[in-house]
């Protein structure tokens, strides 16, 4: 079990082997599809992505209480719908960290070598997720709705996270990814 | 009770308390597993469900797409705009923040923000001898969902190639539909009929089988197969792919086969109720 912090090192990601455990710390953005296709088409884009280099796949359930923001419910989503779009994202934003749900493609196993790794997080344990956010620091691109838009969260010890591809190219996923 | 109130709360089970032959099955393929990732992985489950029953919260962020099975009795004589009132439901329930606003129009996938739509919620009837009515709220998320199949194969195919199917299909899918899941299998009908057989086998509860024997047999085969897979909780790994596998059968054509496939995710989130009218109120 390994503590990492956000953003994280290129050092400590080349270090991770498939099958070791993490909790996460600091900063992290959420992207689904439609977030993943504005950030390639953005000339620049409306947040500091720098501060975290994390990209979570996921769409939460918030609540806004007086103008603040409640995380209620926030877990993983399918991360292979966003397999045409991540090489890209990771080539463009250096992302070192991308958590989701099921694995990701050849392409983007590719694209993450010696730069990047996959983190899996449980599908549907969103109750224990939203209980590991501690600030939710923004919503970027509102437009795109609660599901879609980007979430800025400030998260504490996020885990058991398992390593599932890691920046060596190897991989967890014996099927289900092309 | 007044009726809305009702429904809300029904929705608001459904999608924070988890049905305990579910936890019961999770908790025993637990105790099976060897892997250390494939053991880490169902007891964060376990622990996510005991949270979410605790602090009234959605089990998963994926609310999906509200469905409801209504049986009538037929001796029921207090029938109401039930669509509507599921409507609006469903709608007090997106601004209580216990669905999250998912229903977008197809071409433009602009939100309604209010989980409702054409055609949304989906109301499947059905009428049974009774006298009152009886709701269940399925929520239908969509990594599942997206997994859903139907084919037209080959009349006269037999089981061999039902299990060929399945078996491309489950290696296919690996750990999107987050396993361990249930596999809902239609076999025969029309092509419709075959869909929502398999929805129908999809929310069965985990330990009934088919009443027919040789279904139920195939039930068994297609379990071990798929068990077989070694693609384990999450895909990581491990020999929890399904939970169960529970196939729903009607007549066809004498020049058709169609199979079908709807599946359920480990989240199995399914929540019933009787109504009877009494006077003014509902009750439960």
């Amino acid at each position: 079990m390994k503590k990492i912090n956000a953003p994280i090192s290129l050092e400590t990601i080349r270090a991770l082997r498939c099958g070791d455990t993490v909790f996460l710390s600091g900063r992290i953005f959420t992207a689904r599809d439609a977030a993943h296709k504005r950030m390639l088409k953005a000339k620049k884009l409306p947040f500091k992505f720098e501060d975290s280099l994390v990209l979570f796949h996921a769409g939460p359930i918030m609540k806004n209480e007086d103008g603040d923001w409640k995380c209620i419910s926030f877990g993983p989503t399918t991360s292979s719908r966003m397999d045409d779009f991540e090489p890209d994202v990771i080539e463009r934003f250096g992302a070192r960290a991308i958590v989701g749900k099921g694995g990701m493609g050849k392409k983007v196993v590719e694209a993450m070598k010696g730069r990047c790794v996959y983190l899996a997080f449980t599908g549907g344990c969103a109750a224990v997720g939203a209980s590991m956010v501690k600030r939710v620091v923004a919503l970027h691109w509102p437009d795109l709705g609660m599901a879609e838009g980007v979430w800025e969260l400030e998260v504490e010890n996020f885990g058991p996270l398992i390593v599932a591809i890691d920046s060596k190219g190897k991989s967890l996923y014996k099927s289900g990814t092309r | 009770m007044y009726l809305r109130e009702i429904l809300v709360k029904l929705i608001e089970k459904g999608v924070t308390h988890l049905p305990g032959d579910v936890e019961n099955a999770l908790l025993a393929a637990g105790r099976k597993e060897k892997s250390s990732i494939a053991k880490a992985n169902i007891s964060l489950m376990l622990k996510n469900i005991g949270l979410a029953r605790k602090e009234n919260v959605p089990i998963c962020q994926d609310t999906g797409v509200p469905v409801f099975f209504v049986r009538i009795g037929r001796r029921c004589d207090h029938v109401f705009d039930i669509e509507g009132e599921l409507r609006q439901a469903v709608r007090i329930a997106t601004s209580k923040s216990i669905l999250r606003p998912n229903i977008v129009e197809p071409l433009s996938r602009e939100n309604s923000l209010d989980n409702s739509g054409a055609g949304i919620p989906v109301v499947h009837y059905s009428l049974f001898d009774g006298s009152h009515l009886e709701i269940t709220f399925a929520p239908k998320g969509a990594g599942t969902e997206n997994m859903s199949a139907l084919w037209m194969i080959r009349p006269g195919s037999g089981e061999k190639e039902i299990e060929k199917l399945v078996l491309e299909k489950v290696t296919a899918m690996g750990g999107k539909p987050c396993p361990p899941y249930i596999l809902g299998i239609g076999v025969g009908g029309t092509s419709e009929k075959c869909l929502e057989l398999a929805k129908i086998a999809s929310i069965r509860p985990l330990r009934e089988k088919n009443k027919d024997k040789r279904l139920a047999l195939l039930e068994g085969r297609l379990l071990s197969l798929v068990n077989g897979t070694g693609i384990g909780p999450m895909g990581l790994g491990g020999r929890t792919t399904a939970l169960a596998v529970n196939i729903e059968s009607a007549s066809c054509h004498t020049a058709t086969m169609p199979i079908a496939l709807a599946l359920s995710c480990w989240a199995d989130r399914r929540a019933s109720i009787a109504l009877r009218r009494h006077g003014h109120t509902w009750m439960v």
